[in-house]
């Protein structure tokens, strides 16, 4: 069985097709190879997203022609234009809006759904994913068990390595009621991108009685910005007065599982352990190569901060 | 709404610090391993609570499990949910999400409500598909991840951060709000309360009683086997000149760890 | 009004009794509060009660132990001295001066001249006794008013009235005495005594020429005896209501072990409270306690929390109990005897918890024991501070976000980081040395009960590796648990979740009575003293040594021979609250710090028994502090830093910790190094890299 068809459905950020999505796309050619990809627009703002899905390297972009105004009214959207352009897998990115379109999704399509996939692979009439659970301490091996089904791609698991191009846009027609859209938002807040609060953010860079003095934390914050990083500290630092008390991870301040952790300064003593060992990827940054940190850090550089860190602040920069 | 009907979903999961370790048929080792209410179903549970104390209502918990769920729902109840109830049958033993949702939707017409709470995923699987699937199945709007939450008349109003910013959104009831980490610190019960929650009903439910059967029960996925990813061995350090550090850490972090 | 005489003595008789049924009756009301409280036995062990008496109220031991408590010693005994004379007093005020004296009593037997001479010693005696205490009183106003120490210090000004009162009185009954001595002299009944009176007889000069001294004396009698009468009426109204409470409170003192907290039954399903939110659900010697409290402050002045600013006050706490009891005592009273008493009745307006005894002020508490350490009563703060933590978790659910983190992770974990139990026994593959568990070892002699802190904080793992190393090459049979180890409820205990505690303990026991564990190793003290003094109480009973006592002994007999470890300089000893005041293990830890370094030992001002707490007990290793104007561990390690020693060498994993921190937060990690006993005395790892 070859799968036809596979949808990405679009979303748009102030950069363009966020990358996450861009991520999706090269998924969805994995998923099913050779297919036609079809960049699917249902949002509130259509022609603009669709403008920016045109600049895709996909065959087209189906475009809802109805402002769409909740998730559950874009996976009835979605369903609508995937049973008119004829069935196909839907491949989102696992975006908050993702994770909350897709179930819906493949409950209106009644096709399995795959959240959540680090990669997949065609294993004769099948696809077979991984997808992480227990917030990655194992890895489970799927497969959904329809011809088409729907699934979600976690950040930076693919590469987004789309080309630009010029896709047409189709309009499609779609019939939404106001009982699809029940939930309205009524106000929304642009995120205050200066102040990321620290149980929230992806990356987290944290300082410790390593940087020496109060002064040191503006290198913390340099390379939290490079990163668009939330700043953390070790308690140590917060009793020193360095900052404020609503920054200290561990046992008695936040505890946190981010993406990137990086710890500069920090030896990493039990209580400060206890609030950020859970994170996905740690690198710590030590003069005192017995430093426990490095314990449970992935990566480590044992060397004094300030011949480092900006190094690190100016590299980061090139990459982000 | 003084009578609101809050019915909070929750799912019992390993506590999020155990060790996942395998055995020789590649099944996750359960042995030693302690229970508890799925986190974020546990904020729901918490401002269910909350919600009844402030303005009186009743909150039911309902969960799909078998009777080694009793303890979990114990807290629930020891927390102060009113009542609990429980459907089980053993082939759901390997349910997946599917299954799960349409078990849930079809004890949910056994069930009065007026509002339904949950936590936005499971620790344990992650696949924030539960409630959407429920909220399709019986044609209630959802809205997950909110962050705080009033209910007026009936209307609920809630918050939640997206990629976007923060929203803030109105929704009739009866609707599906999933629970995102902030909507309510959930409390450590009283020991009288616990004392109490020994004694509130459990009704427990077979497939037959809210009209369905293991052969109509379809899976839509399929797990293939499982893994454990290699334990961290500490820190690979990386030498060289500060210069020579930098440059291989970030490219590590790209291509390696793909964080960046 | 000459004194006994007829109209006098049926004036006197008249207050005399007066004053007696006052006195009786309030004593009565103090009894009936006491009787509110819930039971609790007290009447074991006669022979050591009465010794305590001796000891503690005769012999004054607590008192004297501070140098103002000397000038108490002196008021205490010349008052018992005065209490003779003054019911000689008494007599003579009912029957005449004539007709009755000690003089004359003892003239009957031993003949007027003795009977002279012995009477003449008691006066001599008064005369001395009441001079010193008279300077000793005039030092007493000096420091209350002028000195002021800190010891002294409470936010009550009645209750610095109330001292002041006291004292006025029992200088202006001492001047009385004199004038009484002098005005004797004087009026010529007294004259063939005048040499042992030498106060007496300064006083009988400046009235020889007076026309009428025994007029005078009868004026000051008159005043002296009201004053007496009056004092009598007014002590138990004040603070000296510890003349009545300390007798009863030193005899039904607590006998057991210093660790000792009251069990809870948690069998009850129906009790709707559990621990205590009114005086009534304390056990009738706590109230007790109260009346005992001297209001000396000796408690505050050793309490880690008052020293560094927080709300807690051992000595204000039990102040504002007794204040609280004796506002709410009568309605109380009534009540259990069953009348109606409306909900908001004035007196029962105040909550213990919140009005009298702040919440802030129960969390501060690090159960140090300093305070009961020190109290010249008695008195037992710990089990009343643990008893209202009880009330606040268990049944009101008042619990910080930290507490609450930390019991999830024992109850789910059981360890309070909420680290994987399974990884409990992975501490071993860091000891550099093979470290067997019970089950693989059952028949071996002592089972090494590591503790949270020693199977997980990466920085105690090295002293459990130095403990089971120390214990090998020592020749010593043990094993560990391994992952079947658990937490052992210490902190729970202490903050008052007993029920989780329990659970935990209960678990312990459980598998250590499996493996027919019969003597028990724990490194850190405050499991030691939870093997020790809270596992019996569950069934749990097992013979328990610390690693400082294994270490001791070993090093003692020759099994182990440390090198001397480089110190770099001096080295000071810190005292773990639970290891020495809980258990009077000072010198084991000593012992092993001189044989295991090349420095010389040094003491802190506050050590031994007098130890400053490091701020991590009683379950506030979990919690931040927050409160008061510098904190614990920045105070204790300010003070080992002073001494000028290079290594801060510790016991206990939470002392480490906290002074780890210190050592850091003071900016001085590059100089001084804190460790382990363990540490010092522990043969390198034999599969060492070189870097330990």
């Amino acid at each position: 069985m070859a799968i036809n068809r596979a949808y990405v459905y679009i979303e748009v950020d102030a950069k363009g097709v966020r990358r996450t999505v861009r991520q999706a796309l090269t998924a969805a050619a994995v998923i099913a190879p050779g297919a036609e990809i079809i960049a699917v627009v249902a949002s509130a703002k259509g022609d603009a997203d669709a403008a920016a899905a045109s600049m895709l390297k996909v065959a087209k972009v189906v475009q809802a022609d109805a402002a769409v105004a909740s998730s559950q009214a874009a996976a009835k959207a979605i369903a609508q234009i995937v049973k008119a352009q004829g069935p196909g897998v839907v491949v989102f990115g696992n975006t908050s809006l993702g994770r909350e379109v897709a179930p819906c999704l493949a409950q209106e399509l009644g096709l399995p759904l795959v959240p959540d996939v680090t990669s997949a692979q065609v294993v004769g009439d099948h696809v077979e994913f991984v997808r992480p659970i227990y917030a990655g301490k194992a890895m489970a091996k799927v497969k959904p068990l329809a011809e088409t089904f729907v699934v979600t791609t976690r950040a930076n698991a693919f590469l987004d390595n789309n080309e630009s191009g010029a896709a047409p846009v189709e309009k499609a027609t779609v019939a939404l009621t106001a009982d699809d859209q029940k939930a309205k938002v009524v106000s929304l807040v642009q995120r205050d991108t200066t102040k990321i609060e620290l149980t929230e953010a992806d990356a987290i860079v944290s300082g410790g009685m390593g940087l020496g003095k109060a002064e040191g934390f503006k290198q913390v914050e340099a390379l939290a910005d490079a990163l668009r990083a939330a700043v953390g500290a070790s308690r140590a630092a917060v009793n020193a007065g360095w900052v404020d008390h609503t920054q200290q991870v561990g046992q008695t301040g936040k505890t946190v599982s981010p993406t990137l952790y990086v710890a500069l300064g920090i030896s990493g003593a039990i209580q400060h352990q206890a609030g950020m060992s859970s994170s996905k990827c740690i690198v710590a940054v030590n003069k005192d190569p017995e430093a426990p940190i490095f314990q449970v850090a992935d990566y480590g550089i044992v060397a004094d901060l300030y011949s480092v860190v900006p190094l690190l602040t100016e590299e980061i920069k090139k990459v982000k | 709404m003084a009578d609101l009907k809050i019915l909070v979903l929750v799912k019992q999961t390993f506590t999020t610090e155990a060790r996942i370790q395998l055995d020789a048929q590649g099944k996750i080792v359960d042995k030693g391993i302690k229970y508890v209410i799925s986190p974020y179903d546990e904020y729901a549970v918490e401002k269910a609570i909350q919600m009844q104390e402030a303005g009186g209502g009743i909150v039911r918990i309902l969960t799909v499990g078998s009777d080694k769920t009793l303890e979990t729902m114990r807290i629930a109840l020891a927390m102060g949910a009113a009542e609990a109830v429980r459907v089980w049958d053993p082939c759901l033993e390997t349910a997946d999400s599917q299954i799960t949702a349409q078990v849930i939707a079809a004890a949910m017409k056994k069930v009065p409500f007026d509002l339904v709470l949950a936590g936005k995923a499971a620790v344990d699987d992650q696949s924030y598909e539960v409630p959407a699937r429920v909220a399709g199945l019986l044609g209630l709007p959802l809205v997950n991840a909110i962050t705080s939450l009033s209910v007026s008349g009936t209307t609920a109003k809630v918050e939640r951060e997206t990629d976007a910013g923060k929203e803030t959104i109105e929704v009739p009831l009866p609707a599906v709000l999933t629970a995102e980490k902030g909507l309510a610190e959930p409390r450590y019960p009283t020991l009288p309360n616990i004392m109490k929650a020994k004694k509130k009903p459990v009704q427990v439910y077979g497939l037959g009683d809210i009209g369905l059967s293991a052969a109509a029960l379809k899976p839509a996925v399929q797990v293939l086997g499982l893994s454990t990813p290699a334990p961290r061995k500490g820190a690979a350090i990386i030498g060289g000149s500060p210069q020579e550090a930098v440059k291989e850490l970030v490219r590590r972090l790209k291509e390696e760890a793909k964080v960046l | 009004m000459t004194p006994g005489e007829f109209p006098a003595n049926m004036v006197f008789l008249v207050c005399f009794v007066v004053a007696i049924a006052l006195f009786l009756r309030t004593l009565q009301k103090l009894y009936l509060y006491v009787r509110l409280g819930q039971d609790e036995k007290r009447f074991d062990n006669m022979p050591e009660r009465i010794k305590g008496v001796l000891l503690f109220v005769l012999g004054q031991k607590r008192v004297i132990q501070e140098t103002a408590g000397v000038g108490h010693f002196f008021i205490f005994w010349c008052f018992i001295f005065l209490s003779i004379g003054y019911m000689e007093s008494f007599a003579q005020g009912a029957v005449g001066m004539e007709n009755f004296s000690y003089e004359k009593i003892m003239g009957f037997v031993l003949g007027e001249s003795l009977s002279a001479s012995l009477y003449g010693l008691f006066l001599l005696v008064q005369e001395i006794l009441s001079v010193v205490v008279v300077a000793a009183l005039l030092i007493s106003l000096h420091r209350r008013y002028i000195v002021k120490p800190l010891r002294l210090k409470i936010d009550d000004p009645h209750a610095r009235m109330d001292a002041t009162i006291i004292i006025c009185l029992i200088l202006s009954l001492l001047v009385m005495l004199f004038f009484m001595h002098g005005l004797e002299i004087a009026g010529g009944r007294s004259k063939h005594l005048s040499a042992w009176m030498p106060v007496g007889n300064i006083i009988a000069g400046m009235f020889a020429s007076h026309k009428n001294p025994e007029g005078l004396y009868s004026i000051v009698w008159w005043l002296h005896t009201g004053v007496l009468l009056g004092f009598m009426v007014y002590i138990p109204h004040s603070k000296h209501m510890h003349l009545l409470g300390a007798v009863p409170n030193i005899f039904f003192r607590w006998l057991g072990k210093k660790g000792y907290l009251p069990p809870v039954n948690l069998e009850d399903e129906s009790a709707e409270k559990f621990g205590v939110s009114e005086m009534q659900e304390f056990t009738w010697k706590d109230i007790l306690d109260t009346y005992a409290c001297t209001e000396c402050g000796r408690c505050q002045v050793n309490c880690p929390a008052f020293l560094t600013g927080k709300p807690l006050s051992p000595f204000r706490m039990i102040h504002r109990m007794k204040l609280h009891i004796l506002e709410r005592g009568d309605v109380l009273v009534q009540k259990k005897a069953g009348k109606e008493i409306p909900e908001d009745h004035p007196a029962l307006k105040s909550a213990l918890i919140g009005d009298v005894i702040e919440k802030e002020a129960i969390e501060d508490c690090t159960t140090c024991r300093a305070c009961m350490e020190v109290c010249p009563e008695l008195i037992e703060h710990l089990p009343k501070i643990v008893g209202m933590r009880r009330y606040q978790v268990l049944t009101a659910g008042e619990i910080s976000s930290e507490a609450g983190l930390a019991f999830r992770n024992m109850e789910n974990a059981s360890n309070p980081w909420g680290i994987d139990a399974s990884s409990r026994g992975d501490w071993v593959s860091e000891a550099g040395v093979e470290v067997p568990l019970i089950s693989e070892k059952p028949d071996a002699e002592y089972l090494y009960y590591v503790g949270c802190a020693g199977a997980f904080d990466p920085r105690y793992k090295k002293v459990s590796g130095a403990v089971a190393r120390a214990l090998t090459e020592g020749g010593v049979s043990f094993a560990i648990l391994g992952p079947e180890e658990g937490c052992c409820g210490d902190s729970a205990r202490r903050l008052g979740n007993e029920y989780l505690y329990s659970a935990l303990a209960q678990q312990n026991i459980e598998t250590l009575k499996n493996y027919n564990v019969k003597k028990v190793i724990v490194s850190c003290p405050h499991g030691y003293n939870t093997f020790k003094c809270d596992y019996p109480q569950l069934g749990g009973e097992f013979e328990v040594y610390h690693h400082s006592e294994i270490l001791k002994d070993l090093i003692a007999k020759g099994k182990l021979k440390p090198q001397k470890a480089d110190v770099g300089g001096k080295v000071v000893y810190h005292d773990s609250c639970y290891l020495g005041r809980y258990h009077e293990i000072y010198d084991a830890p000593r012992d092993v710090v001189k044989a295991a370094s090349n420095g010389e030992l040094v003491e802190m001002e506050r050590t031994g028994p007098r130890s400053f707490c490091c701020g991590a007990g009683g379950g506030r290793m979990w919690l931040e502090e927050n409160r008061g104007d510098k904190k614990i561990y920045m105070e204790r390690s300010d003070q080992a830093l002073k001494t000028g020693a290079k290594t801060i060498v510790t016991a206990c994993p939470f002392c480490m910790t906290m002074f780890e921190d210190g050592v850091k937060e003071h900016k001085r990690q590059e100089d001084v190094k804190v460790l382990d006993i363990a540490e010092l005395v522990s043969p390198a790892k034999k599969k060492d890299t070189g870097a330990e």
